[in-house]
């Protein structure tokens, strides 16, 4: 079975000191249920999902595109959520991921403060190039 | 979105008249390059378009149009606007605080709509439907295959018609003076 990218990125995020530190849980896909609150119940969490994935011709690498979504109790803390993830993705070199997955050069490619349309939560959103093995690296 | 007040048809000339003034003033090269990426971005945001969420009844109940039919692209060239959908000269949709550089060609494609990123990166509520990115990446490779066809069309045409005009003046300054009186001519009819 081929290790899921998105799976290999959440575990990048929650192996992070920093990311830790800031005691966010890291969710795939979509938020758990109780994660987004209202207005002065605002809470930290991080939510990772899966942008676009082509993969190369010719070549065993698949260029993913993930979402990142760094929701804080303020704009500024939600900017220090999205910096924190900044550091665990931008200009990161070749590294393999536990389950043999194979990460190449990964950057932000975009990255910015937000609103949540529903629960007016800050957040800070980073597009990060996640290009990985389409099969685990044999070691 | 709020759509400012339609422009007159005089401001709607001189922004064509305008357009053809600066594509005027590329070279044959500059203008292939212009075309193809304008064709490169008319395909990409017809894509992005086909995979856009759709929802005709609740863009009409609030009076807009669909989410889907809210994409523009646009070509700058040397800092000025050289080729855009008729939308893009008939209101102020550029995207906010787009800046290009003096010295390339751009193309830039967007969806005016203020939902878009919405869609695209998802909420607390709604998980995302990209549909712009996967457009531009898988369009973005062929990019060759539109600019390189146009670059050659213009400049085969540039060199057929690259000779010195009756008055002493090259073809290029020709088309400007051509425009401009062109732009002269619409604003009397429209006085």
């Amino acid at each position: 079975m081929i290790s899921s990218p998105l799976t290999s990125a959440v575990a990048e995020l929650n192996a992070d000191a920093g990311i830790r530190s800031l005691k966010a849980p890291v969710r795939a896909n979509e938020p758990a249920p109780g994660d987004a609150r209202g207005p002065s119940e605002y809470q930290r969490f991080i939510v990772v999902n899966w942008l676009d994935g082509m993969p190369r011709r010719r070549l065993p690498i698949r260029m993913v595109v993930l979402g990142v979504r760094s929701y804080g109790t303020t704009p500024a803390d939600a900017e220090a959520m999205g910096m924190a993830v900044e550091a665990v993705f931008h200009d990161k070199g070749a590294r393999m991921a536990a389950s043999g997955l194979g990460t190449w050069h990964s950057y932000v490619s975009a990255s910015g403060p937000e609103t949540d349309p529903d629960t007016r939560q800050p957040l800070w959103h980073s597009t990060i190039e996640y290009p990985v093995t389409r099969t685990e690296i044999a070691t | 979105m709020a759509i400012s007040k339609a422009p007159s048809a005089k401001v709607l000339a001189n922004r064509a008249a305008a357009i053809v003034m600066n594509q005027a003033a590329l070279d044959a090269a500059g203008l292939g390059i212009a075309d193809g990426l304008f064709a490169l971005g008319n395909q990409i945001i017809a894509d992005a378009a086909s995979r856009a969420p759709k929802d005709a009844a609740e863009a009409a109940k609030r009076g807009v149009p669909m989410m889907a039919d809210t994409g523009h692209c646009a070509v700058w060239a040397m800092g000025k606007l050289v080729a855009g959908d008729s939308s893009l000269a008939a209101s102020s949709q550029k995207p906010r605080g787009l800046k290009v550089p003096a010295d390339q060609i751009v193309l830039v494609m967007w969806f005016s709509s203020p939902l878009a990123h919405f869609a695209e990166h998802g909420t607390v509520k709604e998980a995302p439907r990209p549909f712009f990115l996967p457009a531009v990446n898988a369009g973005i490779p062929g990019t060759g295959k539109f600019v390189l066809p146009a670059m050659a069309a213009r400049i085969a045409g540039g060199a057929a018609r690259a000779t010195v005009t009756a008055s002493g003046g090259t073809r290029k300054q020709g088309n400007i003076a051509a425009a401009k009186a062109r732009k002269t001519a619409w604003n009397k009819a429209l006085r």
